[in-house]
């Protein structure tokens, strides 16, 4: 089990997100399980769990991805951000590429 | 005033009464929450904004922005709306969009979610909008080019030791104002 307060403060930024992908990538390469436990971090961002963990959504796909991460001890913050992200995700890898790529050309401004 | 750019940012040596004013594009890119491809924005603010509360000092997010930052995500929707289903915008128009029980759940979910994020690490301050402050935009206008949102926030909260971070390049036409940019 992977205990993210040794490696991160805060699950906010990308760097976060990197700082703790050093840890799962080696066991997602292995095709291990890989369980998180977020006990006393209390800053998430759906950013946060978009860098760190949906990109493996969009490499095995959604059905395979619950089977082989679990979360724990996630804030209430963490929850609803963690639920944020994997639901865009799941929309995001059912897109075809031509769809993708203007979703990320409407998103990639505020304006 | 200087304007600041991330790179070359020394965050070690910044007094702790440094306090920073978050604009709404900074929370478009750190808690809009889309999933899309690696976008370099997104990454050096979040980054940044991470060590800024790691150091200690104070991050505030104003109600203006929070209102321009929700209609912002609700515009997104909406285009996002008539991209995934091939409608226009006149046979579809953001008041229809708006009526729409299902969608208006799906923006709800969305903006309260990032909400939840934002309060969970800023401090949110109320900027009352008065008539005055409107006067003073118009006898401004030609002095900056801040639209009357930037306008507002930056006269209600400017002073010593604040820092705007933005992405706006109209603050650098304002001396009077500190700005860290990309």
């Amino acid at each position: 089990m992977i205990l993210a307060r040794n490696y991160i403060e805060t699950g906010f930024s990308a760097d976060d997100a990197g700082k703790l992908d050093v840890i799962i990538k080696p066991l997602f390469d292995k095709r291990e399980q890989i369980v998180i436990d977020f006990e006393g971090i209390k800053i998430f961002t759906t950013l946060f769990f978009n860098t760190a963990l949906a990109k493996y959504v969009m490499e095995i796909g959604p059905d395979e991805y619950e089977e082989l991460f679990e979360l724990k001890n996630l804030s209430e913050v963490g929850e609803v951000t963690y639920q944020h992200s994997l639901d865009n995700a799941k929309n995001y890898y059912v897109m075809t590429e031509e769809q993708r790529k203007k979703q990320d050309e409407i998103l990639a401004d505020p304006e | 005033m200087p304007v600041n750019k991330i790179g070359s940012f020394n965050l070690s040596t910044l007094d702790k009464t440094v306090s920073f004013i978050l604009d709404t594009n900074i929370l478009y890119f750190v808690h809009s929450g889309y999933y899309s491809n690696t976008n370099s924005k997104n990454i050096a603010y979040s980054n940044l904004l991470q060590q800024i509360i790691s150091n200690g000092n104070a991050l505030f997010v104003t109600s203006l922005n929070l209102q321009e930052f929700i209609f912002g995500i609700e515009n997104k929707e909406y285009e996002l709306h008539l991209n995934a289903t091939g409608k226009n915008r006149k046979g579809f128009t953001k008041k229809d969009f708006r009526k729409d029980v299902t969608l208006r759940a799906g923006v709800h979910s969305k903006v309260k979610t990032a909400l939840t994020e934002i309060k969970a690490a800023y401090e949110l301050c109320n900027i009352d909008v008065t008539t005055k402050s409107i006067e003073n935009f118009v006898d401004d206008y030609l002095k900056y080019f801040y639209d009357p949102m930037d306008y507002l926030v930056v006269d209600a909260t400017n002073k010593k030791d604040i820092i705007y971070i933005t992405d706006d390049t109209d603050f650098q036409s304002d001396s009077r104002v500190e700005v860290l940019t990309m």
